[in-house]
């Protein structure tokens, strides 16, 4: 074998010994995330997949309910979003009156009220601009 | 998402089992024949979902009556829009 062969092999059998030292290092991380699939795949098969199929798979009373559904989830979304958003404001805003040790965010309190809005706006203004292109389109 | 009646499915009294069972068709039939699903039959039988204006007028084309007599108002919801 030529070294330069030698040398190819050997850098693939450190690919291959990495790749597998990151999969079982990782495989704990890996259940969870199989488990959400799983979970995601029985519930698809639960509803028939109505949520995702396109319009011209779906009856009147389908796409009803679908429609429904998407605006419920994205009220859903955007309340757990804006939730999370402000904690963080105001846990911001508690560690700076606080100066305590453990207060581990290198984010200014600009780039946090950014952070807050770049959540809060979109969920406030996307259902409204939507419906605007739609109307617009008619 | 429940399936307790609203309001508007309350008011309206439908006869689409009636005419399916005298022309002896299954719901899943039925649903073929208007191009719906068979779930969305039950439904509709149920009076648990008001069909579009379209799909009553195919309900009543395929069970060969007019819409008036596949569905009506409610006896009491006459009496007060009478009043």
């Amino acid at each position: 074998m030529s070294p330069k062969n030698e040398k190819q092999e050997a850098a693939l059998e450190k690919r291959v010994a990495t790749c597998t030292v990151f999969v079982w290092s990782d495989v704990w991380g890996v259940i969870p995330l199989a488990l959400c699939f799983a979970v995601y795949l029985l519930l698809r098969v639960s509803v028939r997949s109505i949520a995702d199929l396109p319009d011209r798979f779906l009856d009147e009373r389908q796409l009803k309910l679908r429609n429904r559904t998407y605006l419920q989830a994205y009220q859903l979304i955007g309340g757990v979003v804006s939730v999370m958003a402000l904690a963080l404001l105001l846990f911001t805003i508690s560690q700076d009156f606080q100066k305590a040790d453990s207060y581990r965010f290198d984010l200014s309190f600009g780039q946090v009220e950014a952070v807050v809005w770049f959540f809060f706006l979109p969920m406030l203004l996307l259902p409204s601009a939507v419906l605007t292109w739609d109307e617009a389109g008619r | 998402m429940g399936r307790k009646p609203a309001t508007e499915e309350d008011l309206i009294l439908n006869h689409i089992e009636d005419n399916r069972t005298r022309l002896g068709w299954s719901r899943q039939e039925l649903a073929d024949r208007v191009g719906v699903h068979y779930q969305t039959m039950g439904y509709l039988e149920r009076g648990e979902y008001s069909p579009s204006l379209v799909l009553a007028l195919r309900l009543a084309q395929a069970l060969g009556v007019t819409i008036e007599q596949l569905f009506s108002l409610k006896e009491e919801t006459n009496h007060e829009s009478k009043e």
